[in-house]
């Protein structure tokens, strides 16, 4: 073997090793930029016990090892909520598997017109797999108070009746209970499968 | 691709020339999917208006849905509020106006049919121009999961 050969497969190797440490190895020592403003909770996050799409009732204990999207929405909200809902469910699809792991929750601010029935078949359309959860106007306002979320009904017209004015943030759970991520409502889908995937 | 083929209500008013809609053009029309029992939807577009003179969106009808109204969603320190635009949509001489996902769309209230991935839905939209004159523009919005 000529000295030159020689030199071109030490170069080839270095460069094969530099793309090995660039691309593979040194990812895994650098910290994860949530886009989410991470919150630093000292205790785990508070309950959410409502009736659900379901039938049932459920709480955040039901979903033990799994990562929690809460977000706080109407069925009647023609703009805002099915996008973020759309987000969402493109966010799911790109996960792929592991999103086994993970529970997409809406609680509704518009329990007059979100019976569970109603929450099912919408909810539905999107990932049979969302849950939605409602309860009385006074349950729902202790949940969203202990989350920082507001919602009010606001005069409509004649044909609206009324609309909901709401916090449009996704809250993230994370797989020990603790109220992990706050994200902007407008947040894209791939920010989205960027922190979910750090957390699942 | 299915199709819905809905008849157009031409709104026409007597005496309305036109002449100055001619720089008007609707761009890109389209609305989400939605659930079969969700009861309201957004259109959205993009409306240039390269004349002189000033435009107004004032409405729209649609055999799609019972009926519309022009609204605004904004965001306000995280909140979601949206209101009705009573006034119109104004659409000023040499600009272009996005109406888009968290901003300013066309709402449908009681919706008439399916919103399915694939569907057209026509819309006839309505416009007074400067001089308070009537005239009609008539979209196909795509329905698009974007």
């Amino acid at each position: 073997m000529t000295t030159v050969r020689r030199t071109l497969l030490a170069l080839a190797a270095g460069v094969a090793l530099a793309a090995v440490a660039w691309f593979v190895v040194l990812p895994r020592f650098q910290s994860h930029v949530f886009t989410g403003t991470v919150i630093q909770s000292q205790t785990p996050a508070p309950d959410i016990a409502l009736a659900t799409s379901t039938g049932a009732t459920a709480s955040l204990g039901d979903f033990e090892d799994q990562v929690v999207v809460v977000y706080f929405g109407y069925t009647f909200c023609p703009d805002v909520c099915p996008t973020t809902l759309s987000t969402l469910k493109k966010a799911v699809d790109k996960l792929g598997g592991a999103s086994d792991d993970l529970q997409v929750v809406m609680v509704s601010v518009d329990p007059a017109r979100d019976t569970p029935e109603m929450l099912r078949e919408y909810l539905g359309f999107f990932d049979p797999d969302f849950l939605g959860m409602t309860g009385s106007e006074d349950d729902i306002a202790s949940v969203a108070t202990v989350y920082g979320v507001f919602f009010a009904a606001e005069p409509g017209t004649a044909d609206t009746g009324y609309l909901v004015s709401h916090t449009a943030r996704l809250m993230v759970i994370d797989r020990d209970g603790y109220l992990k991520l706050v994200m902007p409502g407008d947040v894209t889908v791939d920010q989205l499968v960027s922190d979910l995937e750090y957390l699942l | 691709m299915k199709r819905i083929v809905l008849p157009l209500l031409m709104v026409l008013v007597a005496g309305c020339s036109g002449d100055d809609s001619g720089g008007l053009s609707v761009d890109d029309p389209w609305g989400r999917p939605t659930p079969d029992v969700a009861t309201t939807a957004a259109f959205f577009a993009t409306i240039s208006n390269a004349g002189t003179a000033d435009e107004t969106l004032v409405g729209a009808t649609t055999d799609a849905c019972r009926v519309i109204e022009l609204h605004e969603s904004q965001m306000d320190d995280g909140v979601m509020r949206m209101q009705q635009l009573a006034g119109g949509i104004p659409v000023p001489a040499g600009t272009t106006v996005v109406l888009q996902p968290g901003g300013l769309h066309i709402m449908c209230i009681d919706k008439q049919v399916p919103l399915v991935e694939g569907d057209e839905v026509a819309l006839d939209l309505e416009f007074v121009d400067g001089d308070g004159e009537r005239h009609t523009e008539s979209i196909t919005a795509a329905v698009e999961d974007r």
